[in-house]
């Protein structure tokens, strides 16, 4: 059943609107979609800034009359960014949204599994692109999420950047001289900014390097793990690299950093993909279309198979082995395929076998359509 | 290798840092890394420093924080304890920073490794010169009462620390 959820903000007029499908449930984010910087290796870049108010104790004390003062007030703050900037913001409460369309934020990347605990206090911003996402009430009051398709860390962080000085004209942040922004969490203190890049790296989990990269890594600061999944067989060789530290470094020089690192880690998956193909191209072929050939034809697909089976038709499609047209359809199908969004396209509520049966008939016609 | 959080669990996250040739590393099951959703893509990515926190701050610390854990120290504007800090690793509000500043600064040179902000400011705050010469006011004057109060390691740390944001800012 369909609940009535609220979008009382778009620009700057408060609207509610009841029985009325939440915008977001059905759209393709931005960084959904293909054709970004580098996207035959990364899915997508974002940059994250923690802010908080300083009137208010950090959400993780804070009372629910607190909590629900702040959300009002980053509400009527991203208001007036709608209103001087001419972009269309929406604020949705998640205590005013059905479950269902609560998971389609996480399985969107939009929110985080932690804020929809909050959901008494808490609330998600989007903009119509959906490649800005504020959540209000998570650990910190703001974080201002900016999520851009492919490699481009200057685009999201430009962005993040202005969405988060128009904020400061309107809000009064905490911040301190010596400590820079205060956050409830002292490893996000100062910048309060974490760079991340999503990165698809097929190439360096088939050839065993995964391994020893990940160990290397951490050596320059950064992090990585996986997207879904921990360790180095993360589900559809998707692998997130974060930088470690936020204090004490100019947010361009955390973001040069991260680029250095994804830069590297991009030309080693080249490098990878090209030994691999050139070592077997046989071996190869008949991978990413045996794959191919599941994903067309089966009638029943759990989520992790998918996404196995999709990470190797991505590689056949970025080797010139499939039509790029399947590489398309791969970010969107990666949340598509999950739970909550599966069930809001299809309407219907779904038991686990249902689903598998749903999930792969609608895997089967993209991927048909897309080739 | 068991995880080091809870010792329960099989490791699976590595998180290596180096600062000033000082290597930690750090192995978590993967429930202690995403733990809140810390580890979690969506979030903007905690680190799983925040279970690991506890642990930090027994470390090797001065007799400052020891006062602070013993005596029970409460922030004054949001009633956090120094112990309930130490549990989760959270802070409750801005003030809690100047609260329990003993116990935070050995902890922010362990994970971030410094201790002055460098990068942006929100309009109208003071700049990056201003606020380096009135911290280094007020480490003067804490270095002066650890002196008078014969806490010569909280001392020698206000000196470390002072010496840094002179090198800093001749940087
Ligand atoms: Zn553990
Ligand atoms: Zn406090």
């Amino acid at each position: 059943m369909r609940q009535r959820f609220a979008t009382p903000c778009v620009n700057w007029m408060v609207i509610r609107m009841p029985e009325v499908p939440a915008p977001f449930a059905t759209s393709v984010s931005e960084w959904m979609r293909s054709g970004g910087p580098s996207d035959d290796v990364v899915v997508s870049t974002r940059v994250r800034l923690a802010r908080n108010l300083v009137e208010y104790p950090f959400t993780p004390v804070a009372s629910p009359e607190a909590g629900k003062e702040v959300r009002d007030a980053v509400a009527q703050a991203t208001c007036e960014i709608g209103r001087v900037s001419s972009e269309g913001y929406a604020v949705y409460f998640l205590d005013e949204m059905d479950a269902v369309d609560q998971w389609i934020l996480v399985e969107k990347h939009l929110a985080s599994p932690h804020l929809l605990d909050q959901r008494a206090c808490a609330a998600v911003v989007l903009d119509d692109a959906e490649t800005v996402s504020i959540m209000v009430n998570e650990e910190d009051h703001l974080r201002i999420q900016c999520l851009f398709p492919g490699f481009d860390m200057d685009a999201a962080w430009e962005r993040a950047d202005s969405v988060d000085d128009h904020l400061s004209r309107v809000l009064d942040y905490a911040f301190d001289g010596r400590y820079g922004y205060l956050t409830a969490c002292p490893s996000n203190l100062g910048t309060g900014l974490r760079g991340s890049v999503m990165l698809h790296l097929p190439g360096l989990v088939l050839s065993g390097q995964m391994e020893q990269i990940m160990s290397g890594l951490h050596k320059v600061g950064a992090v990585v793990r996986g997207v879904y999944g921990e360790g180095s067989a993360a589900e559809g060789n998707l692998f997130q690299v974060s930088n470690r530290v936020s204090l004490g470094v100019t947010e361009a020089d955390i973001l040069y950093n991260l680029s250095a690192v994804a830069t590297e880690l991009i030309n080693r998956e080249r490098s990878a993909r090209e030994a691999l193909f050139n070592a077997d191209q046989y071996a190869l072929e008949d991978r990413v279309y045996r794959s191919y050939g599941i994903l067309a034809n089966a009638r029943k697909m759990s989520s992790e198979e998918a996404l196995g089976l999709l990470s190797m038709v991505r590689l056949g499609s970025d080797l010139g082995i499939l039509t790029p047209k399947v590489r398309a359809t791969f970010a969107e199908l990666m949340v598509r395929m999950r739970r909550a969004s599966l069930q809001r396209i299809l309407e219907e509520t779904l038991d686990a076998e249902h689903r598998d049966i749903r999930r792969a008939s609608m895997i089967r016609e993209r991927i048909q359509q897309a080739s | 290798m068991y995880c080091e959080a809870c010792g329960q669990a099989k490791a699976t996250v590595h998180i290596t840092r180096t600062i000033n040739g000082e290597t930690r590393r750090m192995h978590l099951c993967s429930s202690c890394a995403t733990e809140g959703g810390h580890l979690s893509w969506a979030s903007g990515s905690n680190l799983p420093v925040t279970s690991l926190l506890g642990g930090l701050l027994d470390m090797g610390t001065g007799s400052a924080v020891d006062r602070q854990a013993t005596g029970g120290t409460a922030c004054p504007a949001c009633g956090l304890t120094y112990r309930q800090f130490a549990e989760t690793g959270l802070l409750g509000c801005s003030t809690c920073y100047e609260t329990f500043s003993a116990a935070i600064e050995p902890l922010l040179k362990r994970i971030q490794g410094e201790t002055m902000h460098r990068g942006k400011r929100p309009a109208g705050a003071a700049t990056e010169e201003e606020d380096v010469a009135k911290t280094e006011e007020q480490l003067r004057a804490k270095l002066q009462r650890a002196i008078e109060e014969e806490d010569y390691e909280r001392a020698a740390e206000i000196r470390d620390a002072l010496r840094e944001l002179d090198g800093d800012s001749n940087a």
